[in-house]
């Protein structure tokens, strides 16, 4: 029988696996839900403790922490999600290297937790990694549910949601101290945790800290300083009252990297071309360096309020600053070396601006490696030469200065966040056998954003101009960034360019109730909450002289001042039934439907400018469910899901420096809809007591599916460049990570507490993210269909090799003495240094008369790497 | 008992994998269109458009092209399968040679560049959108020039007149008008010495123009630099070599010139050539002729005095052959030249022609003397034979003077009143022509010329006239 079920189980997978490589064409989407074993009895969540699963938390392998220009682009959700599901814990081991996501999923759709406590940003959707980096041993057990499911803590999201365990009176009593050495974003982490247990006056104590180094990542240029602190208490009243009081922060300090061209990858020679960083006095400088700190208070206090009702509340809040730091100029050219202009390919004889003797200047230029870095003694020199007189400074008439105006700085883009808020959770089991659950939770936050001068490079000043501004309008103001501070000379560390809060509230009522029959279990929640959200404007922007409510000024078309509060009401129905054929076999059926309210992110068409929110803003809806067949023998354990979720109504939002406008522009879009759908094949066979063999495969299909409106305008100008512009996506893919991931390993298990496996692992079905200016009517407007291969080169959607990997994972436990154990991991992604893009995408800017004058940018995997850990437990 | 529901399992997948793979979709993209609402045309199709008045087009119309040559401004040549055309560009915006490209030709005209000039595609929108009209469909598309002699491009010349309500309009007309040819066997004369552009200019924006010749100087074209060229500063003309030349080709004036991409065109690396073979009766040697165009390549001068060999009606000859007379010459000598196109030579190569004299006068001189040059330039001159010019020559060619070669030139001692071959051999009218003994061109390697000298004195020398034909240099 077990040869028959392992016949059957590799027979799944290599049906499945031939189909993804069969269908090399595009498209599919994903999304749903996991029904672990663990949730088909209600009586307990899938709380994982990794280090006994022999599954090693792995934080820091995806190259995707690297890359990316947002300050809070690293997301912790695929990071966390530790599981006994086999095809997560494959997602979680081997398949982040190619930048897979569950389902398709973004981060917004992944509801983090603390305690209860949703970590998620109201303003960008994301739980961001640098919360809680490092803390590896208090944050390993968690409570979590990837897609649907029922919940006891949050309605969740259609991406299931993890909730953090961090009570101190929960955590084992003893030490624990772990050194790793690793190559990759960072290569040392020193780790020491210690808990107290349960003490006889009823307070419990954990304390926990990790410093986490790399004085060179394993790109080029990039760095990596990072710390974590955490301290828990709780105080046990009564058996029925235990408070407890949470603080934790993880400041993080890193460079980036930067996503390049195919042409400077070949230039540079090196897959990890880095063009962010460059030589000062001979000592390595990147430009773009993210700061993260944004410590939290958590306190909690559990209350059991009979045998078979308990109460939770939560109240907490975080202060702290993210940050990013850039490269601003003035005047002088870009000093990115890998500059569109800097590019030979920008004077090639096909181009429109060629000129040999450029062309060849710059391949000969590019042939040195100093020449591929910034220069940042050349920024220096040109400040320093650069002796300039402003008049009227301040806005002082007559007033004069004169010093070293910098043409070239670094500003530092800041985000100053305030967040606090309070959640309550009441649980009780009905005597009908109905567990009830019901939760009210509430948030404010209040983020600043703003940008100051990080550093002069040698200069004395920066003018705050909007430089480009008064080429558009004649309105003399126009170059002023703030008309109540004119001519403001910026000195290190001054607020400049834009200044304005996003502040939002969220409040929400959820229930939930579940119920077991002898042969189903069933479940149906339901959410209500409601999101509003407005910009507060410090500055008053030259272009949009107006402040709100001053002089009867509206909120649209006005910098300073209060926006429109922008209200949502929104809600959300899911439910599921677990099908217990007998014992060993289950068939899981979840469905919801979801509203959820546009990211205030996404909201305003130029919100470092002005208060104007995109047309057409509302609620996204999401109807999503899923099938599961779950297997659970002792020699065969896995499941096959097939999900299909719609997401539609999206707000999409980003934007880019355009040399012809001279400025930043933003390409809004409102409607934009997609659909994720594809199978999930997750299976384990016990061979014997020491073998198994672990299959996974993710095969889905991202896809948008209709074709939304964009809004695109320019931070100089106050005319929109476009509105109500059709996108033509339906049908292309969301891209930007593979749709098919497979996995499929062997593992040995000893006797002697150590344990071995490799992993080969496969990924296709990786797409660049598209350029929606692209695909609409008036970018093919003086095309006919047989001008190819141009239409095809404006239209076609690039598709990346699909590549794969090997990955070996092992570890040993040595039991010293009694309560002492010293444990010994080591983890080598991709054994053959097989190097390949994993991620690409269109650059928003293009000419639609030499499309390739404005490539795909990509970011190539990391090659081999490791992380080898010991630890010592001391209980 | 492990129990497994293999039916439930296999109906699971066959429902998930049946749904999952199902739907397979290719997006659909913008709208666009299949055609312009005016079709397409080709560049002849477009030519024929013009009737001698401008012609604006104001409807979409397609026309599929390649880009041969750009003169880094705003012209472009364009070719098709059906031939190419001149393109003028309202301003220049990245298109370049090897570009294939779809022209809407909405709001562009069709004009002449100038009186009895090109036809050409004016005020063609390159900007950026959505006022463009031009799709770049691939770069870097091969566009080998068409090699064609002089000759032949001379021959594919003609005009039509278009009769209109301005009057009338010349439109030259060439197959190779905007073509980008390569015109093989070409060399500028010996004389052209100068530069390109004349240094004494200080802007590039002169239109100097220079006569290339084919390899027997038989046929030529003009030679004309685009405004603003710069490649062309302080390049000499490469008179003393031969070889080819690469460029669109158009109509000024009426007449056909070439205009170079780059000096890099200019592929002047071979010796200077000449005709392998050359043959003249001078049968047309008319009374009141052109001489350059009757009888092209061949040098007509005189060293000393006022007289050049001259048609027989002149001399008071009949037609048929090109003579010298000294009669009623108001200089005390005179010196003529009647001197070959250029000639390939080869071991084999030999030279005949016929002689006559009449007036024939005691002591009956031998004025006509047959020479040879490797080095003429255009300005014959040699030995100072009698001391003086009328003009000394910067830069004389070197003649050898072969005339005992052929002994059968006549000296009027025989008072022959017809041509006799001028070779060994002493054959009457009709007799066959007989060759020297061996070559009488043996020993001069290269290119050469052949020269028909007419010497006369006023006063030592008697006037007969002397008059040839039936020359021929060949194998």
């Amino acid at each position: 029988m077990k040869k028959n079920l392992l016949i059957l189980f590799l027979s799944c997978f290599l049906a499945l696996a031939s189909a993804s490589y069969a269908q090399t064409d595009s498209t599919t989407t994903p999304k749903s839900n996991d029904l672990t074993p663990a949730s088909f009895n209600n009586s307990e969540h899938d709380t994982v403790r990794t280090i006994e699963s022999g599954i090693l938390p792995v934080f820091s392998t995806a190259s995707s922490d690297l890359g990316g220009s947002n300050i809070q682009s690293q997301d912790v959700t695929a990071l966390l999600g530790a599981s006994r599901d086999v095809f997560i814990q494959a997602n979680i081991m081997h398949f982040i290297v190619a930048g897979f996501q569950y389902r398709g999923y973004n981060s917004v759709n992944k509801t983090v937790m603390m305690n209860g406590v949703r970590l998620n940003s109201l303003e960008t959707g994301i739980a961001g990694f640098s919360t809680f980096g490092g803390m590896n041993d208090v944050i390993r057990f968690m409570d979590q549910k990837t897609g649907l499911g029922s919940s006891r803590s949050t309605f969740g999201d259609v991406g299931g949601y993890f909730n953090l365990n961090v009570f101190a009176s929960t955590f084992r009593k003893g030490l624990r101290v772990t050194y790793s050495e690793g190559n990759r974003i960072f290569k040392q982490r020193a780790t020491a945790t210690y808990s107290s247990g349960l003490l006889k006056n009823g307070w419990a104590f954990s304390v926990s800290g990790t410093v986490r180094y790399a004085a060179q990542g394993y790109v080029p240029g990039t760095w990596f300083q990072g710390f974590g602190l955490f301290a828990g208490a709780d105080k046990k009243f009564s058996d029925k009252n235990t408070l407890s009081v949470v603080l934790f922060g993880a400041p993080i300090t890193q460079a980036r990297q930067a996503y390049e061209t195919n042409e400077a990858f070949a230039l540079a020679g090196d897959k990890h071309y880095n063009a962010d960083w460059g030589f000062q006095n001979g000592v390595a400088r990147n430009a773009v360096i993210s700061k993260t700190n944004v410590p939290s208070l958590m306190l909690t206090d559990k209350i059991d309020l009979n045998d078979h009702s308990k109460l939770t509340v939560n109240a907490f809040g975080s202060y702290g600053r993210t940050s990013l730091t850039g490269l601003n100029y003035y005047g002088v050219p870009n000093p990115a070396p890998d500059y569109y202009q800097n590019m030979p390919s920008y004077y090639a004889p096909s181009s429109a601006d060629a000129n040999p003797t450029q062309f060849a200047n710059l391949t000969q230029l590019w042939q040195n490696p100093a020449n591929q870095q910034l220069n940042w003694d050349n920024m220096y020199q040109a400040n320093a030469s650069n002796m300039h007189t402003v008049t009227n400074v301040d806005g002082v008439p007559g007033a004069t200065y004169t010093g070293k105006q910098s043409l070239y700085i670094v500003e530092e883009k800041r985000q100053d966040v305030r967040t606090g808020g309070y959640n309550g959770i009441y649980n009780t089991r009905l005597q009908n056998n109905i567990y009830l659950t019901v939760g009210t939770n509430g948030t404010i936050s209040n983020t600043r954003y703003y940008k100051v001068v990080n550093d002069l490079l040698g200069g004395d000043y920066w003018l705050d101009y909007n430089q480009f501004g008064s080429s558009t309008t004649p309105n003399p103001q126009a170059l002023q960034n703030n008309i109540n501070d004119p001519n403001k000379l910026i000195k290190q560390g001054d607020v400049f360019g834009y200044d304005y809060n996003i502040n939002v509230q969220r409040y929400e009522l959820w229930g939930q109730a579940e119920k077991s029959f002898r042969k189903i279990d069933a479940y149906i929640s339901a959410t209500v909450n409601n999101t509003s959200f407005y910009r507060a404007g410090h500055m008053v922007n030259g272009l949009f002289p107006t402040t709100a409510g001053i002089n009867g000024a509206p909120e649209n078309g006005s910098s300073g001042g209060n926006s429109t509060v922008l209200d949502f009401l929104n809600y959300g129905v899911k439910g599921g039934i677990t099908y217990k054929i007998d014992g060993h076999n289950y068939i899981t059926i979840n469905g919801a439907y979801i509203t959820k309210p546009p990211l205030p992110t996404n909201a305003f068409l130029s919100a470092q400018t002005r208060n104007d929110e995109i047309s057409g803003l509302a609620s996204e809806q999401i109807f999503t469910g899923d099938i599961s067949y779950n297997l659970r023998f002792r020699w065969l354990k896995g499941r096959i899901t097939y999900y299909h979720t719609q997401i539609n109504h999206q707000a999409w939002q980003r934007s880019y420096y355009d040399n012809d406008f001279k400025t930043s522009v933003n390409t809004a879009m409102t409607n934009v809809n997609q659909l994720n759908q594809g199978l999930e094949l997750g299976l384990e066979g016990i061979v014997n007591k020491h073998v198994s063999i672990i299959g996974a495969l993710a095969y889905g299909q991202y896809l948008y599916t209709n074709n939304p409106s964009a809004t695109i305008s320019a931070n100089n100008a106050v005319q929109l460049l476009a509105t109500d512009r059709t996108v033509y996506w339906q049908n292309y893919h969301v891209g930007g990570m593979p749709e098919v991931a497979s996995s499929l390993g062997v593992r040995y298990t000893s006797n002697k507490r150590w344990y071995a496996g490799v992993y080969f692992n496969y990924f296709a079905n990786n797409y660049v993210t598209i350029n929606p200016n692209r695909r609409t009517e008036e970018a093919l407007a003086k095309y006919i269909i047989t001008d190819q291969p141009v239409v095809n080169q404006i239209l076609n959607q690039e598709k990346l090799p699909n590549a794969y990997t090997i990955d070996f994972m092992g570890g040993k436990s040595f039991r010293i003495k009694d309560g002492h154990q010293v444990n010994v991991t080591l983890m080598i992604n991709n054994l053959t240094n097989n190097i390949f893009k994993n991620s690409g995408e269109e650059q928003l800017r293009y000419d639609d008369n030499t499309i390739n004058e404005f490539p795909n940018k990509y970011k190539y995997s990391f090659g081999l790497t490791f992380m080898a850990s010991v630890s010592y437990t001391f209980n | 008992m492990i129990k497994i529901k293999y039916t439930t399992l296999s109906l699971f997948f066959a429902m998930a994998i049946t749904l999952f793979f199902a739907c397979k979709k290719t997006p659909e993209g913008p709208p666009i269109k299949t055609a312009l609402v005016g079709g397409k045309m080709t560049i002849s199709q477009v030519r024929s458009l013009f009737t001698g008045l401008n012609y604006t087009f104001t409807q979409d119309v397609s026309l599929y092209a390649t880009v041969t040559m750009t003169d880094d401004y705003k012209t472009l040549y364009i070719r098709d399968q059906t031939g190419a055309i001149a393109v003028e560009q309202i301003t220049a915006h990245g298109i370049y040679a090897g570009d294939s490209i779809r022209i809407n030709l909405n709001g562009s005209i069709l004009k002449l560049t100038g009186t009895a000039s090109s036809l050409e595609i004016d005020s063609l929108d390159v900007s950026d959108s959505p006022t463009c009209k031009v799709v770049k469909l691939a770069v870097g598309r091969p566009t080998p020039p068409i090699p064609v002699t002089i000759a032949q491009l001379n021959q594919s010349a003609s005009s039509i007149t278009f009769h209109t309500i301005l009057g009338s309009v010349a439109s030259p007309q060439s197959i190779y008008d905007g073509q980008l040819v390569e015109i093989i066997n070409t060399q500028f004369s010996f004389t052209d010495t100068s530069y390109f552009i004349p240094l004494s200019t200080t802007s590039t924006y002169v239109t100097p123009t220079h006569l290339l010749y084919d390899c027997g100087a038989l046929n030529n074209i003009q030679l004309s630099l685009y405004s603003g060229t710069t490649d062309f500063l302080t390049q000499k003309v490469p008179a003393t070599k031969s070889g080819s030349i690469v460029g669109a080709i158009g109509f000024y004036n009426g007449n056909l010139q070439i205009t170079p991409r780059s000096f890099a065109d200019l592929k002047y690396t071979q010796p200077r050539c000449g005709v392998d073979t050359l043959t003249q009766s001078f049968v047309n040697c008319y009374y009141d002729i052109n001489f350059g165009n009757t009888f092209p390549g061949w040098n007509n001068l005189n060293t000393y005095g006022n007289f050049v060999w001259a048609a027989p009606s002149t001399i008071g000859g009949p037609p048929g052959y090109i003579g010298a007379d000294n009669t009623n010459t108001t200089t005390a000598r005179n010196v003529m030249w009647l001197i070959t196109p250029p000639i390939q030579n080869s071991p084999t190569k030999n030279l005949q022609f016929q002689t006559m004299v009449t007036n024939w006068l005691p002591p009956f001189p031998q004025q006509l003397s047959v020479l040879i040059s490797t080095n003429f330039e255009g300005t014959a001159a040699s030995n100072n034979l009698y001391g003086q010019y009328n003009t000394t020559p910067s830069n004389p060619a070197i003649w050898y003077d072969i005339t005992y070669k052929f002994t059968g030139i006549q000296n009027g001692s025989d008072s022959l009143s017809y041509f006799t071959n001028a070779g060994i051999g002493t054959g009457l009218n009709g007799a066959v022509m007989l060759n020297y003994p061996g070559s009488p061109l043996s020993g001069y390697t290269g290119t050469f010329y052949i020269a028909f000298r007419y010497t006369a004195h006023q006063y030592l020398d008697s006037s007969q006239v002397y008059a040839i034909q039936n020359v021929a240099i060949k194998d």
